[in-house]
């Protein structure tokens, strides 16, 4: 499990590898807290390196989601492999994240 | 006495076909019920006393018949009705105790939401003490932590009460003590500081050692009552607890679970589940949860409602641990309070309400909960279901292959306005829908592989012609065999119903 992140301009960005579970989630969660106060509250989650997520990891993406969105910004999520997308689609969690295919895009739709 | 109308006109029939020529309730001297309704009363009868919890509330009255054959069975009527009495009296006594408990576990809950985030001793001892004094409505509250009796560490709430010197002095003594006090006014061997007219001392033990005083002072209005010092005396051994568990953190760290936590956690769980499968014309239904050693927030409900269609019901609280466990005991509640009301209308119409209900609830402590809740229509033979990000589903026609249902809406707390469409399955003879949670799915075997959705499709195949209760136990065996050597990560839970013949 790694937990990368990295602050531009345009965007804060966190990448991740791995298992995204509750093991790293309080980390994660930890981030969000500080990334969503900035303004403007532009937080990108790059899950290209993950190949599973529970419950607990996807209560934090939520409860970043709803943090940024508080803040006028909003938590996008790219670059998501086959089992983590299925988990999405299955549980509707991609009717309330903007999930992109790539970084760039994800970080572009920011200013749509 | 008379609130079980269709049972006591059964009985009252039965009678009028043996020959009565009226048969009727009474109850303190008025005539509650008569068969047949226009009936007067009449002048010659016999009676059997209704006695409830050894008090007489009632008569039974019956004219038209005599001789002692009739009289017995007419006693023993009454003492039929008397028992239901009785029976039902216990169980809104048992409601009202469980709803008791829920309040109190939940502003414990709070107090350990409020002190658990707290990695050092003073900002603990301030919250524990804020929390204390406005529970039991004291004007003060104050918490003393002394490990050696050298160092004493004091936080006191609202405003500092006393001095550094007086409270030492009392804490000495009170501590000294070496139990719980409940004082309305001074004592020579307990003499009180100005401005203390009335306290509440609990000692709190740390490690085998009194080594902590929550102390209450001067209540808002009057004297400190014994319910203060039992309330006080949770909140101490709370204080305790989280003390102990800063010590070690402090010491190691590397933060320690609360054991007592878990316990509380796993005991509410399992209470909450139905205990019994209800029985239920046209399906067969089988439910099993089985708990995973660290507590998670599965649940399920099975409603069955006076004249309206039999609601079942699957959740999982994201997360883990006490505070999944609380969760998952709310939104059960919400969840069932409202299937029950009076027009609860369909699915759709009970997932819109209680999302609206838990949304700001769960946003605040950033969970959420998916929520699957389906009704049974008898007449059409098919199942009315909305799924709020719920995983997995599974639908296995009797002639079809099984296929995993996509939930249609975000799990309940995610957006403040439920996405959930209605949809329905085919009950018929033979048709299976198994509603699991996500420990099924995710449970992993000691290599870390998953178990996956695959698998739970070809296990679904396998066993859909045997009886629900039956699918349900090869399910947890199935899991329970893959995930050897791997410790159980989550809750597993399964609510399988299928259609029989009528």
């Amino acid at each position: 499990m790694a937990f990368n992140t990295r602050s531009s301009e345009d965007a804060a960005v966190a990448e991740l590898d791995g298992r995204f579970d509750a093991h790293i989630a309080p980390q994660v969660s930890a981030w969000i807290e500080e990334m969503a106060a900035r303004a403007p509250a532009r937080l990108l989650v790059n899950l290209s390196g993950v190949t599973f997520i529970d419950s607990t990891a996807l209560a934090t993406l939520v409860q970043g989601m709803k943090r940024a969105r508080q803040q006028g910004g909003d938590l996008h999520l790219c670059c998501l492999q086959q089992p983590v997308r299925i988990i999405f689609e299955l549980t509707r969690l991609d009717r309330a994240f903007d999930i992109y295919l790539s970084e760039d895009e994800a970080v572009t739709a920011f200013d749509s | 006495m008379t609130a079980r109308r269709p049972q006591l006109n059964a009985v009252a029939q039965a009678w009028l076909t043996l020959g009565a020529t009226s048969f009727a309730i009474w109850g303190d001297g008025e005539r509650l019920a008569a068969w047949p309704p226009v009936a007067d009363a009449p002048s010659a009868y016999l009676a059997a006393p209704v006695i409830v919890a050894g008090r007489p509330t009632g008569e039974l009255r019956l004219a038209g018949l005599e001789g002692d054959t009739w009289r017995l069975r007419l006693d023993a009527d009454a003492r039929l009705l008397a028992h239901l009495v009785e029976v039902e009296a216990d169980l809104e006594g048992i409601t009202a105790e469980l709803i008791d408990q829920q309040d109190q576990l939940l502003a414990l809950y709070e107090l350990t939401q409020s002190t658990r985030s707290h990695l050092d001793i003073d900002q603990m001892l301030l919250s524990v003490a804020r929390e204390a004094g406005r529970l039991t409505k004291a004007d003060g509250a104050i918490l003393v932590f002394g490990a050696d009796g050298d160092q004493m560490i004091a936080q006191q709430h609202p405003q500092p009460l006393l001095d550094h010197d007086a409270l030492a002095a009392l804490f000495r003594v009170l501590l000294g003590a070496g139990r719980d006090l409940l004082l309305n006014m001074s004592t020579p061997s307990i003499p009180f500081p100005p401005p203390v007219r009335s306290l509440v001392s609990v000692p709190i033990e740390i490690r085998g050692q009194l080594a902590a005083l929550l102390l209450l002072v001067n209540k808002v209005d009057g004297g400190f009552i014994a319910a203060d010092l039992k309330l006080a005396r949770a909140i101490a051994d709370h204080a305790g607890a989280q003390l102990e568990n800063l010590l070690l953190y402090q010491e190691t760290l590397a933060q320690a679970q609360l054991r007592t936590e878990l316990d509380l956690a796993a005991k509410i769980q399992l209470r909450l589940l139905p205990q019994a499968v209800p029985r239920e014309a046209g399906l067969d239904i089988g439910a099993a949860s089985r708990p995973a050693l660290q507590v998670g927030g599965d649940f399920y409900d099975l409603i069955q409602r006076p004249h309206q269609p039999f609601v079942f019901v699957v959740g999982d609280v994201s997360g883990k641990g006490m505070s999944a466990a609380l969760l998952m005991a709310m939104s059960r509640t919400v969840i069932r309070s409202n299937a029950r009301s009076e027009g609860a209308g369909q699915p759709v119409e009970i997932i819109e309400r209680v999302n609206e209900d838990l949304y700001d609830d769960f946003t605040e402590v950033g969970m959420f909960a998916t929520t699957f809740i389906a009704q049974y229509d008898h007449a059409r033979r098919e199942v009315d279901y909305v799924n709020a990000g719920h995983s997995p589903v599974i639908y296995c026609p009797a002639d079809g292959d099984a296929q995993l249902l996509q939930a249609d809406g975000t799990a309940v707390g995610v957006l403040p306005i439920s996405l959930c469409e209605q949809q329905s399955l085919r009950m018929a003879d033979g048709d299976v829908l198994l509603v699991a949670s996500d420990g099924l799915s995710e449970a992993r075997d000691a290599k870390g592989d998953l178990f996956g959705y695959d698998r739970l499709l070809r296990l679904a195949e396998a066993l859909r012609t045997k009886a629900a209760k039956e699918i349900v136990a090869g399910f947890l065996d199935a899991v329970e065999r893959f995930g050897a050597g791997h410790p159980q990560d989550d809750d597993q839970t399964l609510v399988v119903v299928k259609g029989i013949a009528v």
